[in-house]
């Protein structure tokens, strides 16, 4: 190995090795906020658990409004909202049920039906969609109203497909 | 000069650019797209006198904690692309001369004050927030209530103190 590729081959490792480490350290470092809503979504924000008050965000895309699916839609909700969480009732809920505490990063996948859909997109105002425990139990609501935004979108969107 | 690239050194290149693109794109892909992040909540506008079109702006919760005597900025999104009225966006642009280009993706910066940071901090629903462009013009309001989540961060944080 000659002098300048033994130094190009250096430069490269270390260099190299400053980005793996950096990569290696993303898990460790606190997560990045969860983006809760994008572009052409609406969103709406579940009411609070009644056994240890806890909230999450669901955004729904425009385009399941707009061509509302047979089969109906789901999608998962955010996870648990760390900042809001009532964290006195959480531990007593663990401690009650044996459930294991990573509970608090839980989030839910939630099931539109087509007519849930239809009657968001028409601009109906607080579509309640229920949301169930794995066991069966209520957990939480979700009370959807397109913004004017989305409403428009709707229109046009239906309006380009006839 | 000449340039010879061994199996090393083209192993230490391509691990170079596979190890840079892990780091560089999640920020990339995210600040194009996302509307809210976590220990925000989100308002549209309502009013558009001149065209119809419609903005998004977020507010930190941090805000409603803190309370600041000068207020805090928060800056709009541009121009929400799949809902802006293009008709009266083009008759607006012939009567006022103003460059299309600039106009079809315009944001606002907003000063909310510290009196209506508090308002919603309260609970209040329907703050309104006025803004006014650069020329004095009233274009845009946006209507402000708190999620029930983002009250709840402000009383924790007021029980703490």
């Amino acid at each position: 190995m000659n002098r300048r590729l033994f130094m190009f081959s250096g430069l490269a490792s270390g260099l190299t090795l400053s980005f793996v480490n950096k990569s290696f350290a993303l898990p460790v470092a606190p997560p990045p906020p969860e983006c809760l809503l994008k572009v052409d979504e609406i969103t709406a924000e579940a009411t609070g658990f009644t056994r240890y008050q806890h909230f999450h965000n669901l955004s729904l895309p425009v385009s399941v409004l707009i061509a509302p699916p047979e089969a109906g839609f789901k999608i998962r909700t955010s996870i648990l909202d760390q900042g809001s969480l009532d964290e006195a009732a959480f531990a007593q809920f663990i401690k009650e049920t044996g459930i294991d505490p990573s509970l608090r990063y839980h989030s839910h996948l939630v099931s539109f039906t087509k007519e849930d859909l239809g009657r968001i997109a028409s601009g109906e105002k607080e579509v309640k969609i229920g949301v169930l425990t794995p066991m069966g139990n209520f957990a939480h609501n979700f009370f959807f109203t397109a913004p004017p935004s989305a409403l428009v979108k709707i229109k046009r969107g239906r309006q380009a497909k006839t | 000069m000449k340039l010879s690239c061994g199996r090393r050194s083209f192993l230490n290149l391509a691990s170079f650019a596979a190890a840079g693109l892990v780091v560089a794109r999640p920020a990339f892909a995210d600040d194009l797209v996302c509307l809210l992040h976590t220990d925000e909540f989100v308002t549209e506008s309502g009013d558009s006198p001149f065209f119809l079109h419609y903005h998004t702006v977020a507010i930190p919760v941090a805000a409603l904690i803190a309370l600041p005597a000068d207020g805090v900025r928060v800056v709009t999104t541009p121009v929400d692309q799949g809902s802006y009225d293009l008709e009266g966006f083009n008759q607006f642009i012939e009567k006022s001369g103003l460059d299309p280009g600039s106009l079809k993706t315009h944001h606002h910066e907003i000063l909310v004050s510290q009196n209506e940071l508090a308002r919603i901090a309260k609970g209040e629903a329907n703050v309104e927030i006025r803004v006014i462009s650069p020329g004095g013009n009233y274009v845009h309001n946006f209507l402000v209530t708190a999620p029930p989540s983002a009250l709840v961060k402000v009383r924790k944080q007021l029980v703490k103190t």
